[in-house]
């Protein structure tokens, strides 16, 4: 789902890098960290096992700008490994593009086939149709002896016809051109009729105007004031920053926006795991800072820091009341995000292709 | 030095005696609080140790999760420039998760039913219960292994699991007893990590993952190393087509009473005799059973001693392809295309099973072919 800010012009879209493990999805992100200008990129965050496996995901941030508008891909990878399914399908969460990286090995033929099969399976849990999805293939370790040929990869993987790229992701072969597909096509599917509608509640794009922008940051900024906290930010669970109000401890505000998000995510999957009830809010706790995270609406939580040491139980009843504020906010917004939507997509036409263009596509 | 820890993957190795002090700590860190558990997990959410399992969930699956929820947190403190953060998970019911890093190499995952006792185990932990925990995690030794064997009883390993296991075993062993050059440097490296995703299967008691892995890797050597060069097609083609027939028989023995059956059988014998003079030899392997594959190719390789068995097991799969043909023809009219497919479908898998076999006998994706699923 993307977020887009009216007034300021920004619009963040989150594309996912789904496959099986070793596959090449960490090497594809690395390979564009490595090789996009500084200032199109932020921090790339890996978390990893110490057998450097991908353990929850990649984050790679790549931003551009166009005809006075800001672009944010945020560019995550899923966890190939078996053992890590119920990590894997909190990191789709409200993608707006995917990229299916498959291990041209024959050998690997069935994994490949296993690892779309359960993606298919994530994705409807989560009542979306992975049809719906803009999606590409790239077909990588096409440097590999006894690989299978791509007519065949394509009959096999990609019945439905999405584009598709050969690729060697330690070379760099095919990764750009699959990153800037897939983000043209994340762009498209925000300007195509009924695109969003057809999306899953989860998936669905939020469109934040000047005047909800000021009223979300009033109902933080009080939040801040009546509990004596230092700040406090309103996040999407698909990793979106949709409000911050005070002092927040980063200046990297879309590293901050993935992590929370997955972290609060995890937790919440955790918590639903154990107790199979309702989860109240996370609380982590350090010697200067600390920070709890409780759940807004369906796709929404708040971050309040506040200083280290002091019991988060005192200003409980704040907490309370600025949650039902801001989830009566959302609310409206949800509400009117579909129709903004329709008349930002005149304007966000011309800008697609552009935006792409920034980042050494065709204009 | 006692004995090792047996499980997989976990980032450290621990004595027996280490594991004691480990269970000690755990149940100190919880004692006296009701249905509390504590579990000892690595940084890459395998299970260490556990107290007081907690029941009726499904414990890899929240390892994974508060080990991915930890990385997370950690990355948020050194975002946000704090040492290191504790996580709490409040519930709507009461219920607690704790989580507390122990020597940056393990995590506590406590789970208390009460908020009260978050302060008390907070104060065990700052006291004689994690100073112990600390000290064991933080003296442990690296794994001697990346993979070490996995925690898995040889009697809990399904059948057809040990048999795929068993095969690929006895083919390295024969790489290993070949003449040198075999092991290239490529084949070593696929070798070790496919050794590795099988124990992780095991470990994990994915038992299709572990088939699929031995036959990937089978797979793998007859494309790469040729090591399925000589396979006597004897050993293959007939044994393929009785497993095959077996199958199509179950499926049409519930829909065609036996003695319509036998008429049918005899009926498509003499059909595909036509054609396939040098296989449909002998009669004499039909029976109210359905047709003895074995016995009708031991009956064709007899009759012509100067046959070529390659050549012939070309000509045996055409004649089998047929027949099987005809007896989904009767699966179809009985039941319809729907239950057709779905066998064709169990079918295909059982052709699947044998491919690293017609593979050298340049019979891989010509079994088979004859009977593809019905649109």
């Amino acid at each position: 789902m993307a977020i887009i800010h009216e007034e300021a012009k920004e619009i963040t879209c989150k594309v996912v890098y789904h496959g099986t493990g070793m596959c090449g999805k960490t090497t594809s992100l690395m390979y564009l960290n490595g090789h996009l200008p500084a200032s199109q990129r932020g921090r790339f965050i890996s978390l990893e096992t110490p057998t450097e496996r991908t353990l929850y995901f990649d984050f790679l941030p790549v931003i551009t700008e166009a005809r006075g508008y800001k672009f944010r891909y945020l560019l995550f990878t899923t966890p190939g490994q078996d053992y890590y399914e119920a990590s894997r399908k909190l990191v789709l969460k409200g993608a707006d593009g995917l990229v299916l990286v498959v291990d041209s090995h024959r050998t690997r033929l069935q994994e490949n086939m296993s690892s779309f099969q359960l993606l298919n399976k994530n994705l409807a849990e989560m009542d979306q149709k992975p049809e719906l999805l803009p999606t590409v293939f790239q077909y990588n370790k096409r440097d590999l002896a006894d690989i299978i040929p791509l007519d065949e990869a394509e009959k096999r993987f990609n019945p439905r016809g999405f584009a598709s790229f050969p690729a060697i992701a330690r070379t760099g072969q095919g990764v750009y051109e699959t990153f800037l597909t897939v983000a043209r096509k994340s762009l498209a599917k925000l300007t195509a009729p009924d695109g969003e509608a057809r999306m899953g509640p989860l998936f669905r794009s939020t469109v934040l105007s000047a005047e909800d922008d000021a009223s979300l940051a009033a109902l933080l900024e009080r939040l801040n004031r009546d509990s004596g906290s230092f700040g406090s930010m309103l996040v999407d669970e698909s990793s979106g920053t949709l409000a911050r109000f005070g002092e927040i401890p980063a200046k990297d505000f879309e590293s901050m926006g993935a992590l929370l998000a997955c972290n609060f995510t995890a937790a919440q999957e955790l918590s639903f795991n154990l107790s199979r009830t309702g989860f109240t809010g996370i609380i982590q706790k350090g010697p200067e800072w600390s920070m709890m995270a409780t759940r807004v609406d369906a796709r929404r939580f708040l971050v309040v820091f506040y200083p280290g040491g002091r019991d988060p139980m005192q200003f409980r009843a704040i907490l309370a009341t600025a949650r039902r504020g801001l989830a009566k906010a959302l609310e409206g917004v949800d509400s009117r995000s579909q129709g903004r939507l329709k008349a930002f997509a005149q304007v966000f036409t011309s800008v697609n292709r552009i935006a792409v263009a920034g980042l050494g596509g065709q204009a | 030095m006692g004995m090792l820890n047996q499980d997989s993957n976990i980032a450290f190795t621990l004595t027996q005696n280490q594991r004691g002090q480990i269970m000690r700590s755990l149940a100190l860190a919880i004692s006296g609080m009701p249905a509390a558990s504590a579990i000892l997990i690595d940084h890459a959410g395998r299970i260490v140790e556990e107290a007081s399992r907690p029941t009726g969930v499904n414990l890899p699956a929240i390892s994974a999760l508060a080990a991915g929820c930890y990385a997370t947190t950690h990355e948020l403190a050194k975002t946000v420039g704090q040492p290191e953060y504790t996580l709490l998970f409040q519930h709507d019911n009461g219920q607690q998760v704790y989580i507390w890093p122990v020597a940056e190499r393990a995590l506590l995952v406590a789970l208390l039913n009460n908020s009260l006792y978050v302060p008390e185990l907070e104060k065990r932990l700052a006291g004689e219960a994690g100073k112990e925990l600390l000290a064991v995690i933080a003296a442990a030794q690296e794994p001697a292994k990346l993979v070490p064997p996995p925690k898995v009883v040889l009697a809990e390993i399904p059948a057809e699991v040990r048999r795929h296991t068993r095969d690929l075993a006895t083919l390295l062993m024969d790489l290993q007893n070949r003449p040198g050059g075999t092991f290239t440097g490529d084949a070593s490296r696929y070798l070790l990590s496919s050794r590795d995703e099988l124990v992780r299967a095991l470990g994990r008691s994915d038992w299709k993952a572990a088939i699929e892995i031995c036959v990937g890797t089978r797979t793998w050597l007859s494309h790469n190393l040729g090591v399925l060069e000589g396979v006597e097609p004897g050993k293959v083609v007939p044994v393929l087509y009785a497993e095959l027939l077996a199958g199509l028989h179950q499926a049409v023995s519930g829909s065609v009473a036996p003695d319509r059956l036998e008429q049918l059988y005899r009926k498509f014998y003499s059909l595909s005799a036509r054609k396939w003079k040098r296989v449909f030899i002998s009669e004499s392997c039909l029976s109210p059973a359905g047709l003895d594959a074995a016995a009708l190719w031991k009956a064709g390789v007899s009759a012509d001693p100067a046959i070529d068995a390659n050549m012939f097991a070309g000509e045996f799969v055409g004649g089998m392809d047929d027949l099987v043909r005809e007896l989904l023809r009767v699966v179809y009219l009985a039941k319809g295309s729907d239950a057709r497919n779905m066998l064709v479908r169990d079918l295909a898998k059982i052709v699947e099973k044998y491919r690293d076999w017609l593979l050298p006998l340049g019979l891989d994706g010509v079994a088979g072919r004859n009977w593809m699923p019905l649109a």
